[in-house]
């Protein structure tokens, strides 16, 4: 029976389904329905996991326990419908950089949307976002690559930059903030 | 909104990444808890956090991360339907039961005690929280992430002044009906709204309410019977009641219900493209607190109301 589940045809046929549709039929208990949201996203969250992790195993371990979760609350996720790629890929970055920091997750902010004007459930977009944002990346200048990386990949805080850096935190601060808007302009094409 | 200032987006972009010190963190935390603007902003910071996270080079975890993904899926099946009613159902128009037509469309009028509940306080929250240091911990707390704040983004009256947001504005709308079946037919309805014959209109509470006070935003067009509200700070509601949405036709006739909803914990709510007739003049839009699904015909008293 499991091992049914395992041999799913996850490359041969493109997933057609939306993400609130997978949703559903995984609250009901639908395994392939799972196996599917898995196949479409596990892509970027181990990406982004070992970009900050450096260390597959670790990587593979905070990947299983976001998959997991997911299986046990899929009605927490429903809302988050067209936007759940966007979400799935900052909660990578936000549990790798807790783990690498071995720190307890932080408050956060209920009912935050992502702004993002992709449709992440498809394969052809989440491409073109990756696309888009590396271009821009290369586009930034170096030291502004570096600190933004400081800051995103490794969860360092404008302080430890500015110490790190010989910039003052100020100049971190903005550097990041800049960087951001930068990839904003990525996004939006 | 509150007479503090906002914090930029340098500091908001900081918070976003988590890299404030845990007070400064919490202070912003605060703030933003009670800020459309500023949650409007964060969103907006949130979605560069994706951007950035989609730029990594990409890699596939081994195939054997799957099977014991799948293999814990199947150890902790599920028990078939889980059909029960989401504590707060969130934002959907409600379907109006097909109850038989009042003799008489007047206004009702309630006990006025029992228009609102208090505010919730989320006591609810605290057994939905694995334990903390958990690495499933971060992943449950973001589970509460929706669309709605985009929706709650946008019912701020600076979002919509500004010129250049309608294009937000449909994208927003775009996600939020995404995924319906009606979708198709839907986008047709967006375009009526963000084109510049929809009528936006304000709406606001008479009572003097808590800070902050609770507004709505309705775009319509009325050629196509085509309608969004987005509504904010609103009071929690008793379980069984809902708010009603009431589109005041201009030739005096009848209140026609034009969506039932229940705030999130928020304080939240939104109707988007409820069924309506074609070609009706608003007069007037009004929103008023109803038992179970909704009603024909408007309770008293309006909560907000706007013309
Ligand atoms: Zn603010």
């Amino acid at each position: 029976m499991t091992a049914k589940v395992m041999e799913m045809p996850h490359a041969s046929v493109p997933e057609q389904r939306d993400d609130a549709t997978l949703l559903m039929l995984i609250r009901r208990g639908d395994e392939a329905a799972m196996a599917a949201l898995y196949d479409r996203y596990v892509r970027v969250v181990y990406s982004v996991l070992l970009r900050v992790l450096h260390h597959s195993s670790s990587a593979e371990e905070i990947l299983e326990e976001i998959f997991v979760a997911i299986w046990r609350r899929p009605e927490d996720l429903l809302s988050v419908r067209g936007s759940l790629g966007a979400w799935l890929a900052v909660v990578a970055r936000n549990s790798a950089i807790d783990a690498l920091r071995r720190r307890a997750p932080l408050e956060t902010i209920g009912d935050i949307a992502m702004a993002s004007p992709y449709d992440l459930s498809n394969d052809g977009e989440r491409r073109l976002l990756a696309d888009r944002t590396r271009a821009e990346v290369a586009r930034l200048a170096p030291e502004q690559r570096k600190i933004f990386a400081m800051a995103f990949f490794d969860g360092l805080s404008h302080r430890e930059i500015a110490e790190m850096t010989n910039e003052t935190a100020e100049t971190v601060k903005m550097t990041i903030r800049d960087a951001m808007l930068a990839l904003r302009r990525a996004a939006r094409g | 909104m509150s007479v503090a200032a906002h914090y930029d987006d340098t500091d908001l972009a900081l918070f976003a990444l988590q890299l404030l010190e845990s007070d400064e963190h919490r202070a912003v935390s605060d703030h933003v808890n009670g800020c459309a603007f500023c949650r409007q902003e964060l969103a907006r910071l949130q979605g560069d956090l994706a951007t950035c996270a989609y730029g990594v080079e990409m890699y596939d975890p081994a195939a054997v991360v799957r099977e014991r993904v799948m293999r814990q899926v199947a150890r902790e099946k599920k028990i078939a339907p889980v059909e029960e009613m989401p504590r707060a159902p969130r934002f959907e128009a409600l379907e109006r039961p097909a109850e038989p037509e009042e003799p008489t469309l007047e206004f009702r009028r309630r006990a006025p005690e029992s228009t609102t509940a208090h505010r919730r306080s989320h006591p609810e929250k605290a057994d939905r929280q694995p334990r903390p240091g958990s690495p499933l911990r971060s992943v449950s707390l973001w589970l509460g992430w929706t669309v709605a704040a985009c929706l709650a983004v946008m019912g701020t009256r600076m979002y919509l002044q500004r010129q250049d947001d309608q294009a937000q504005l449909r994208t927003k709308t775009a996600e939020a009906i995404r995924g319906r079946q009606e979708a198709e037919g839907a986008r047709r309805l967006l375009d009526a709204l963000t084109s510049s014959s929809a009528q936006q209109v304000l709406l606001t509470g008479t009572a003097a309410a808590a800070e902050p006070l609770p507004e709505g935003h309705v775009i319509y067009s009325a050629k196509d019977g085509a309608l969004v509200l987005l509504a904010e700070h609103l009071a929690a509601l008793e379980p069984e009641k809902v708010y009603e949405l009431w589109l005041i036709p201009s030739d005096g006739r009848d209140p026609i219900p034009a969506g039932a909803f229940r705030p999130d914990d928020r304080g939240d709510g939104r109707v988007i493209l409820p069924p309506l007739p074609k070609a009706v003049t608003a007069k007037a839009f009004g929103i008023t607190i109803e038992e179970g699904a909704g009603g024909q015909s408007p309770t008293m008293p309006i909560v907000l109301a706007g013309s």
